[in-house]
C-alpha cells in the first residue's frame, strides 16, 4: 500500500505487527505501584541495617557473613517453585503474592519488636527473603497475563522501572526521617512498615485475581511439567543459568571499582544507588526497543554491555569519578537490557496456566547460578587475584553468550 | 475500582497518621529523655592510680570547650549549669578518663571525660561527637559518623588540653575501635569494611596505624608480613582488629582472624612484621606495666557466640577469666595495673543506645561493678611525661 511499509517491516521486524504505540494495562502499574512502595519500604531498611548493628547494637557484624548466600540459595528457591506451582494450580497468583509481600511488611514490624539481638536480627532478614522469593514470580506472571504478547518487554521494563525508583527514594526517606528525629531506628521501621503496608494494599485492591485458565476438561489431573518441557523452555531457563553463572556479582564489581578509584571510600551505598538510577532510566527504552526489534537482540546486547565492562575493569588501572559513574551506569544498562526481558523471553514461551511456574525456574536458576558464580570468583579471587579473575569471566561470559545466540535463535522468531 | 482508590486513600491517610503520630512520639520521647547522667558508684577498690608522681597543675590553664555536668542531679532542661556545689577550687584531675557520652539528651555521642578519682562529675566536649573515641599522650582520636542520605565516616585528631582537631581523614566504613600510643605520637583505628555489598550483612575489617601529627597512614595491617612458627602466612581472608601498643610505641598487640581462628598477634611496626602468639584472643588490650593482656574469648553457647572476658599473663600464659559474666563484646582498656573497664548496654534487649562503663579487677572472685553510667569507648589517658597529660584545671 504505501510506499514506506519496507520501512516499518525493517523496524519492526516482522510483517504485520505494526509499531503500535506502547499501551500498559493499569494492573501493570498497579504492580509497579506495589513494588515501588515495597521497594522503598525495604531499602529504607538496608540502608540503615549495618550502622544500625554497629553503632546503635554495639555489636560486631563479622558473624553474619555467610548467612545471605544461604538464604538465598537453595531453601528459598524452592520455596518459590513450590509458591509458582501452587499458584498456577488454582490460579492465583495474586493471593501468593500478597502472601509473599505481607511476610515482607511484617518483618517490619517484627524488626521493631525482636530485631535488636543477633538471633532476633536473623530471623527478621531471613523471614524478608523468604516473602521476597515467595512473591516474585507470581508478580511476574501477574504482569505477563494482563499484558499482550506483543507487549511484554514493554510491560516488564515498566514495572522494572518503577521498582527502581523505590530503592532509589527508600535511602532518602530514611535519611530525612533520622535528620528529624536522630537516633530514632523505630521511626524509620514504623515508617518502612506504613510504606510496606500501602504496598500490600495497592496489590490487593487494584490488581484483579487472575481468570482461571480454561483447562483441558477431558484430563482430570494436569502433569507437574506439562508446558515446560518444550525445547525452547529449557533452552531458555539454561541459557539464563549459564550466562548468570559467569556474571560476576555486583559486590565484587563495587569492590574493584572502590579499589581503582581513589575517590571511592565508604561510597558503597552510592555505587548501589547510582546503578538503580541508571536501571530506571533504561528500562523502558530497553524493554520497547525489544518488543519492537527483537527480545534476544536486546537481552544479548545487555550481556555484551557486561564483557565491554568487564574489559574496561580488566585493562583500566585506575578509575577516576567520571569513568565510575560511567561503570555503573553501564551495570545499569545490563540491568535494564536482561533482567525483565527475560521474563518476557520467558513468558513468551510458557503456556499461561503454567506461566508462574515457568518463571519461577528460570529465576530460581539464575539465582543459583548467581551463588555458584559467587563462590567461584571469590576463590578465583583469591588464588589468582583480582585482574586475571574478571580477565576468566569475561572470557567465560563471552562463551556463553556465543552459544546462547545460537541456542535461542528460534527466540528470535518467536509470535508475538 | 472506585471504592479501591477510596480505600487506598484513605489507608494513605492513616500511613501518614500512623508515621507522624509515631514521630511525634519519639520526638517527645527524645526531649522529655533528659536523663540524669553520671550516678557513678566508686568503684568497690578504690582504684590506685599507677602514677609515682601527681602531675603538676597546668601552668597556663587553656581554653576548656567542656561544660561541667552536675553529679547528681540535672538541672530541669539540663542546659547551663551552676557551679559544682563540692568545692570552689577543684585540684586538676589526677587522671582522665575519656568516653563517649550516651545520654539520650543534647550531649548524645559528645566526647566526655571525667577525673578517675571523681568519675560522677563529667565534663562534656559538645564540639566533638564520635562513635568510638580514646585518649592517650595528650593526643585523643574521634571517629565519627557524618550523616547523610549516605552515611561516611571519618577520624579526628584532637589534643586533648584544647580539644581542638589537629587533622582528620576519611574512613573505609563503620568505626569499631580505636587506641593511641602512650607517647601519643601513633593512632590505630579499626573500622568494619561491607565487602559484598549494600543488602547483605556481610564485613571485613580494615585496620590501620596512623602517624598522629601528620594525620596520614603509616600502615594498613593486611600489608604486614605475618610468621606462624617461623613460617611466613598469608590468605585472602585475613582480618585483623583491635590494636594495642606497647608502652615503647615500637610494636603492638592484635588480633588476627583467619580461617575461623582468632589469633593474637604481635607486630613490629617499623620492620612490617608480626607473629602468631597465641589462639583464641580477640580484642587485645595491653596492661600500663606491660605484663598483662586483657580480651574477650570467643564461645560457642548454643550456636551462638559469647564473650568472656579474660586476663592473660605474658610471662607465664596463664589465663584468668574474670569475675564478669555477661558476654561482652568490648575491647578492654586499663583502669589502672589491676583493674579493666568496658562498656555494656545498659539495657540487655538493646532497646535503649545506651551504654554503660564498668570495672573489674583481673581475678575471677571480685564482681564487677558500675564504673560511669551511659559512657562508651572508654580510655584512662596515661601519658610518659605527666605534663603532656596535663588537664587545664576546670
Amino acid at each position: 500500500m504505501y510506499p514506506l511499509e519496507w520501512i516499518e517491516k525493517l523496524k519492526v521486524g516482522r510483517p504485520g505487527a505494526a509499531a503500535a504505540p506502547m499501551v500498559i494495562s493499569p494492573v501493570v502499574l498497579s504492580l509497579g505501584l506495589t513494588s515501588l512502595l515495597t521497594d522503598i519500604s525495604s531499602e529504607m531498611v538496608n540502608s540503615l541495617l549495618p550502622a544500625y548493628v554497629v553503632l546503635h547494637l554495639h555489636l560486631s557484624p563479622m558473624q553474619f557473613g555467610l548467612i545471605d548466600g544461604l538464604y538465598n540459595g537453595f531453601a528459598i528457591a524452592l520455596l518459590s517453585l513450590a509458591a509458582g506451582i501452587m499458584a498456577d494450580r488454582v490460579s492465583r497468583q495474586k493471593e501468593v503474592a500478597l502472601v509473599g509481600y505481607s511476610i515482607s511488611g511484617v518483618c517490619k514490624l517484627l524488626l521493631l519488636a525482636v530485631g535488636t539481638t543477633y538471633a532476633g536480627l536473623l530471623l527478621v532478614i531471613g523471614l524478608d527473603r523468604l516473602g521476597k522469593g515467595i512473591r516474585a514470580a507470581p508478580r511476574d506472571a501477574l504482569i505477563s497475563l494482563n499484558t499482550p504478547s506483543n507487549s511484554f518487554a514493554s510491560a516488564f521494563s515498566v514495572h522494572r522501572a518503577m521498582d527502581a525508583c523505590g530503592s532509589l527514594l527508600g535511602p532518602v526517606v530514611a535519611f530525612a526521617l533520622l535528620a528529624l528525629l536522630p537516633g530514632a531506628f523505630d521511626a524509620v521501621w514504623i515508617t518502612s512498615f506504613a510504606f510496606a503496608g500501602l504496598g500490600v494494599a495497592a496489590l490487593w485492591l487494584f490488581v484483579p485475581r487472575s481468570t482461571p485458565v480454561p483447562r483441558d476438561t477431558t484430563r482430570v489431573v494436569t502433569p507437574l511439567w506439562s508446558g515446560l518441557r518444550s525445547r525452547q523452555f529449557l533452552v531458555l531457563a539454561g541459557c539464563g543459568a549459564l550466562l548468570a553463572l559467569t556474571t560476576v556479582s555486583d559486590g565484587f564489581i563495587y569492590l574493584m571499582l572502590q579499589r581503582k578509584s581513589a575517590t571511592a571510600a565508604g561510597y558503597f551505598p552510592l555505587f548501589y544507588v547510582m546503578t538503580a538510577a541508571g536501571y530506571m532510566l533504561f528500562a523502558i527504552p530497553a524493554g520497547r526497543l525489544a518488543d519492537r526489534i527483537s527480545r534476544r537482540t536486546v537481552f544479548m546486547s545487555g550481556y555484551g554491555v557486561l564483557i565491554a565492562l568487564y574489559t574496561l575493569l580488566y585493562f583500566q588501572d585506575h578509575v577516576g569519578s567520571g569513568l565510575l559513574v560511567g561503570c555503573l551506569a553501564l551495570l545499569g544498562l545490563y540491568y535494564a537490557a536482561t533482567e525483565g526481558i527475560l521474563m518476557a523471553l520467558t513468558s513468551a514461551v510458557v503456556p499461561a496456566e503454567r506461566r508462574t511456574a515457568g518463571i519461577a525456574i528460570v529465576a530460581t536458576g539464575i539465582g543459583l547460578g548467581k551463588l555458584a558464580s559467587s563462590i567461584a570468583f571469590g576463590a578465583l579471587w583469591q588464588t589468582y587475584g583480582m585482574q586475571r579473575s574478571v580477565l576468566v569471566f569475561a572470557t567465560a561470559m563471552a562463551v556463553a553468550m556465543m552459544a546462547s545466540w545460537i541456542l535461542l535463535r528460534k527466540h528470535a522468531q518467536v509470535p508475538t | 475500582m472506585r471504592s479501591g482508590t477510596r480505600i487506598f486513600l484513605t489507608l494513605c491517610l492513616a500511613a501518614v497518621l500512623l508515621v507522624g503520630g509515631y514521630g511525634w512520639y519519639a520526638k517527645q520521647r527524645m526531649s522529655a529523655h533528659v536523663v540524669a547522667t553520671p550516678v557513678a558508684p566508686v568503684p568497690s577498690t578504690p582504684a590506685p592510680i599507677a602514677q609515682p608522681t601527681e602531675p603538676p597543675p597546668a601552668t597556663t590553664p587553656a581554653p576548656l570547650h567542656a561544660t561541667a555536668g552536675t553529679p547528681h542531679a540535672t538541672p530541669p532542661g539540663g542546659g547551663s549549669v551552676k557551679s559544682p556545689p563540692a568545692s570552689a577550687t577543684p585540684a586538676p584531675p589526677r587522671q582522665r578518663l575519656f568516653f563517649r557520652s550516651t545520654t539520650v539528651d543534647q550531649h548524645y555521642g559528645s566526647v566526655a571525660w571525667a577525673d578517675v578519682a571523681r568519675p560522677g562529675q563529667v565534663h562534656y566536649v559538645d564540639s566533638l561527637r564520635c562513635e568510638v573515641v580514646y585518649a592517650a599522650g595528650g593526643h585523643g582520636i574521634c571517629l565519627s559518623a557524618d550523616r547523610g542520605v549516605f552515611t561516611t565516616y571519618s577520624a579526628s585528631l584532637f589534643d586533648t588540653r584544647d580539644f581542638k582537631v589537629k587533622g582528620s581523614f576519611p574512613l573505609k566504613g563503620i568505626p569499631s575501635r580505636a587506641r593511641v600510643s602512650i607517647d601519643g605520637t601513633l593512632a590505630a583505628l579499626t573500622v568494619f569494611v561491607s565487602g559484598h555489598g549494600y543488602t547483605t550483612l556481610d564485613f571485613s575489617t580494615q585496620t590501620l596505624i596512623v602517624d598522629v601529627r601528620s594525620a596520614a597512614t603509616l600502615a594498613d595491617l593486611e600489608t604486614f608480613e605475618v610468621r606462624r612458627d617461623g613460617a611466613v602466612i598469608k590468605a585472602a581472608d585475613f582480618n585483623f582488629w583491635g590494636v594495642t601498643f606497647t608502652p615503647d610505641a615500637r610494636q603492638f598487640y592484635a588480633t588476627l582472624s583467619t580461617a575461623g581462628q582468632h589469633l593474637l598477634i604481635r607486630g613490629d611496626i617499623a620492620a612490617r612484621q608480626a607473629e602468631v602468639l597465641y589462639e583464641n584472643v580477640e580484642c587485645p588490650s595491653l596492661s600500663p606495666d606491660a605484663r598483662h593482656v586483657a580480651y574477650k574469648k570467643r564461645l560457642n553457647v548454643d550456636g551462638r557466640i559469647q564473650w568472656q572476658l579474660q586476663v592473660l599473663e605474658l610471662a607465664s600464659k596463664r589465663e584468668i577469666p574474670l569475675a564478669e559474666k555477661r558476654s561482652i563484646d568490648d575491647q578492654l582498656e586499663w583502669l589502672d595495673d589491676r583493674h579493666v573497664l568496658y562498656s555494656v548496654p545498659s539495657k540487655e534487649d538493646g532497646s535503649s543506645p545506651g551504654t554503660d562503663i564498668w570495672s573489674a579487677a583481673i581475678d575471677s572472685k571480685t564482681a564487677p561493678v558500675p564504673y560511669i553510667r551511659n559512657g562508651y569507648s572508654p580510655a584512662a589517658e596515661r601519658c610518659r611525661a605527666p605534663a603532656a597529660c596535663a588537664a587545664a584545671s576546670p
